[in-house]
């Protein structure tokens, strides 16, 4: 029925034994945008990229990318289908080299190592090409981390918190790169991320989940004024420090 | 850090010079050297798995074992097979393949076997998968100790022919080395070392983590076969006891005290260790050192490499090689490529 490319995330439901982590949650990402998801700690925005990538099974609910199915796909085959994820922790291969932890994913893909090299470049980490991953800081371990997922040519790419611990400039760098990525690469991107300014300054329409559901959709200047979101999560807390 | 060309003929210079005892010397320093080139094809293989994916395997002494018998099967003579071994069909009774078509036989089957077993193993994660391969060891022991017709059971198997010399098992290593190494230089290697560092990002990635797990085990399995024949052809002898738990634990230390997480390290920890469990065995037989008798210490062997494997654990928990390749610059440049991470 689709034949227009699209990540589309339909009533999706998941439950922990009696816990509701998710309720009817829908969500559509089109190549060239970016969506902010975001919602208190605990609202089930991790939960939701899971489901995503493949690494939870939803209760309910269905996962489409461009009309076909990935429920019950296992998550590397959603990554090679071209839907890749980043993680709030990081998780960098970290005893390998930051070219390696970039070649690493190429390889999947059957690419050489030249073309890491570039991807490094574009991240501005070119330079430490033959550091540890473990050795570089924290801001450049996550820009790694989006080397690392651009390296599978996703066709979506889900976010989760890249800006933690930046300081409001590099988040601000970030921002800028983000857009470019999109507009260079025509990807759909999803951002789960914590740090307002960045979210509101990037995202052309916002999701906001509280435990479990959506309270609220729009732009960024609907959601903002939106007297839900501001009693479920921005009220009592000071603009863009969040 | 991948296996460059360079590291290779370090190593491969390393090999040939610890071999150099096995020529100068006696009958005894012969059988020694032949035995170390023996335990390193065991440790190179056993690094082909354990140092590209991170997972500890007990279990590959079955391997060697099931690869010895049955290279066996096809190189012992029919007179002594229809003795010994009545349970063959008469095929293989008939059949003498020579010592390399045995061997071929012999990694053909291991690496079969690692293919069925490998594909439990590879489902589990971390210390199940280690547990899950011992219990492979253990059915493999008893099995192969009450099929009496098939391996002469608790009994030695007699008759090998005394084919595997110095020269043939040294070519053996150095096969096994450049194997090893090309494996690690390939791509599979390199996805399999990331999910070796994170097993949820590798996955994440697009990594097929277990099936590219199951082609390590399978190619592990058939080289760790090559060192059970060698071993079979160079004694003549077999006996289900030569293929367990202490030749587990003994290679396992090779491989952890050299570092287990580079092929380096499985060469140094294997020619090491060989050379210092020599030096002790020949200390526990007693000797006299300037006229004073040193009295016969049983068990001086085992004690002793227990006493560096824990020194190892507790002062270099990452093996003498510290999970490196060597490479001429960092030698050179007096270590400023020394990488330290956590």
């Amino acid at each position: 029925m689709e034949n227009v490319e699209s990540l589309n995330a339909a009533g999706i439901g998941v439950r922990f034994g009696g816990v509701i982590a998710l309720e009817d949650v829908s969500l559509e990402i089109v190549p060239g945008e970016i969506v902010g998801l975001i919602g208190a700690n605990g609202a089930g925005k991790s939960t939701f990229i899971n489901v995503l990538s493949g690494f939870q099974r939803p209760s309910t609910g269905t996962v489409r990318l461009s009309g076909r199915d990935l429920r019950g796909m296992p998550s590397h085959l959603v990554a090679r289908a071209g839907v890749v994820r980043t993680f709030q922790a990081v998780r960098l291969f970290s005893e390998l080299t930051v070219a390696e932890n970039v070649a690493a994913v190429a390889a999947v893909r059957g690419e050489a190592a030249a073309s890491s090299r570039r991807l490094l470049a574009t991240v501005g980490l070119e330079s430490a090409a033959d550091k540890t991953a473990a050795a570089l800081s924290y801001s450049d371990q996550r820009k790694l981390a989006i080397a690392r997922a651009l390296a599978l040519s996703p066709r979506f790419l889900l976010l989760d918190e890249p800006a933690a611990g930046m300081s409001p400039d590099e988040a601000l760098t970030l921002g800028a790169a983000l857009r470019d990525l999109v507009a260079e690469r025509g990807i759909g991107l999803l951002l789960v991320e914590h740090n307002m300014d960045l979210v509101m300054s990037v995202c052309q329409r916002l999701v906001v989940l509280d435990v479990g559901r959506v309270i609220a959709r729009g732009t960024p200047a609907e959601v903002r004024a939106d007297p839900a979101v501001r009693a479920a999560y921005l009220g009592g807390v000071p603009h863009g420090t969040a | 850090m991948p296996v460059r060309l360079q590291t290779v003929a370090i190593l491969a210079l390393l090999i040939l010079a610890a071999t150099l005892p096995g020529y100068l010397g006696t009958a005894a320093t012969q059988r020694f050297a032949i035995d170390m080139m023996v335990k390193l094809v065991f440790v190179i293989g056993l690094s082909i798995f354990v140092s590209n994916t991170g997972v500890l395997s007990f279990g590959h002494a079955a391997f060697a074992s099931i690869a010895a018998y049955s290279a066996a099967w096809f190189t012992v003579p029919p007179i002594t097979k229809k003795v010994f071994l009545p349970d063959l069909p008469a095929w293989i009774i008939g059949t003498d393949l020579g010592l390399w078509g045995g061997m071929a036989v012999g990694m053909a089957l291991a690496a079969l076997c690692g293919l069925v077993i490998g594909i439990a193993v590879v489902r589990l994660a971390g210390i199940g998968a280690s547990i899950a391969t011992l219990a492979f060891l253990a059915i493999v022991y008893t099995t192969f100790s009450h099929a009496t017709g098939l391996t002469k059971g608790t009994a030695s198997l007699i008759g090998l022919p005394l084919v595997v010399g110095l020269p043939t098992a040294t070519a053996v290593a150095l096969a096994a080395l450049a194997v090893a190494a090309l494996f690690s230089a390939s791509s599979v290697g390199l996805m399999l070392r990331a999910s070796r560092e994170d097993e949820v990002a590798a996955s994440a990635s697009g990594i097929a983590v277990r099936a590219l797990r199951l082609v390590a085990f399978v190619l592990s399995a058939a080289v760790v076969g090559a060192s059970g024949v060698l071993q079979g052809h160079a004694i003549g002898i077999l006996s289900v006891g030569q293929f367990y738990l202490e030749l587990t634990f003994l290679t396992l230390a090779m491989l952890v005290i050299g570092g287990q997480r580079s092929l380096s390290g499985a060469v140094v920890g294997a020619i090491a260790i060989s050379f210092i469990a020599e030096l002790l065995r020949m200390l526990a037989g007693g000797i006299t050192v300037f006229g004073l008798a040193i009295p016969q210490m049983p068990g001086l062997r085992e004690v002793g490499l227990a006493v560096i494997m824990l020194g190892v654990l507790m002062l270099r928990p990452k093996g003498i090689t510290g999970n490196r390749e060597f490479s001429l610059p960092r030698w050179l440049g007096g270590g400023t490529k020394r990488r330290e991470s956590r």
